[in-house]
């Protein structure tokens, strides 16, 4: 039976989260709590919605155009079980997996060593507000590793640059998601994820 | 040689609705025009005159009076073509009201994707302006109806 994965919010296709274009998953729940968070709204456990992993992979089976998928949070390893199933389903599909995660490689018990094994590219650590870098790529504060896992990617995908994503959505509605500059952020307005 | 030519009217007066009633009494059309209808029935040819806004026949009472019972039943023939016809137009009338309250619905909904589509671009002009002033440049992709904008520098 297929595990249940808690998301918060998703983008079919986005480009900053990994290389090339992505399914992005915001899973839902995260007990870190790093001071300065941008996705508080992704904390508390009981939010979001559940779905079952084969209901994602059939969704992303019919999605065109994408690279991979990328799993942040929340904390997906705080559903690592549920994380393994999609990250293993995913590779089986040949979609690359780009894994965030708050805990550094140290704290992995053997579930979360596993979805960390079978991703290509993961970033660890808890984002910290002192070390906060709007300027890095793929991450906020600048302790955050990126690990190179697989040999699908290498450094030469990673050149350091600031990425915010608009969507203006078909009502007119703007989503912005990234690491955007708090000036980009007021100036935009919208919801943030 | 004399002979007695009487004329038979219809109170037909409309020719829609003549030619119609005519052809369901048995005839044949084999011409017409709004004043006259040549018609073929039980062998004899026929022309069906509009005079005076009604239509009559012209017959020599003498050899043709026995060739008329056709006509016995174009009275109602005729009335029930006045009935379909009425019924069409009341529902050509009623089609035309629909079209009018869908044309309404259509301008309603042209002007409210104008709309729309006014703010997507006035939101997407903000943010190309916004991003320019701070040094971004922007990537754009039109997906499913959303616009994909991603902003990245490199300084």
């Amino acid at each position: 039976m297929s595990q249940t994965l808690r998301i918060g919010h998703r983008l079919g296709h986005s480009e900053i989260y990994g290389p090339g274009i992505r399914s992005v998953f915001w899973t839902q729940g995260c007990t870190l709590a790093c001071k300065g968070c941008w996705n508080t709204q992704y904390w508390p456990s009981k939010g979001g919605g559940e779905i079952e992993v084969s209901q994602i992979l059939s969704e992303l089976d019919n999605l065109k155009g994408i690279e991979g998928i990328t799993l942040l949070g929340g904390e997906p390893l705080q559903q690592s079980k549920a994380s393994l199933e999609l990250i293993k389903g995913c590779k089986d599909r040949g979609l690359s997996v780009f894994l965030y995660t708050g805990y550094d490689p140290s704290e992995f018990d053997e579930t979360m060593q596993s979805c960390f094994d079978l991703s290509d590219i993961a970033v660890t650590g808890r984002f910290v507000q002192g070390l906060r870098d709007t300027t890095l790529r793929w991450r906020g504060s600048r302790n955050q590793q990126v690990h190179f896992i697989s040999n699908t990617y290498d450094e030469s995908v990673l050149q350091e640059q600031t990425e915010v994503e608009c969507h203006i959505l078909p009502s007119g509605e703007i989503r912005m998601v990234g690491y955007a500059e708090s000036e980009l952020i007021q100036i935009l307005g919208g919801s943030f994820s | 040689m004399s002979g007695v030519w009487t004329e038979k009217s219809v109170p037909m007066t409309d020719h829609e609705c003549a030619v119609e009633a005519l052809e369901e009494v048995g005839a044949t059309i084999l011409a017409k025009n709004q004043n006259q209808i040549r018609i073929r029935i039980n062998g004899q040819e026929w022309a069906v005159q509009k005079s005076h806004s009604r239509y009559s026949i012209r017959y020599n009472q003498r050899t043709q009076a026995n060739l008329l019972s056709w006509m016995n039943n174009l009275g109602s023939a005729y009335e029930t073509a006045v009935q379909r016809k009425l019924r069409r137009l009341r529902t050509e009338e009623e089609s035309a009201q629909l079209e009018s309250e869908r044309e309404a619905v259509r301008a309603e909904r042209e002007a409210f994707e104008a709309q729309r589509q006014g703010l997507i671009e006035q939101r997407r002009q903000e943010i190309l302006e916004k991003a320019n002033t701070l040094g971004y440049r922007v990537k754009e992709t039109k997906q499913n109806g959303q616009i994909r904008m991603v902003l990245v520098r490199t300084s």
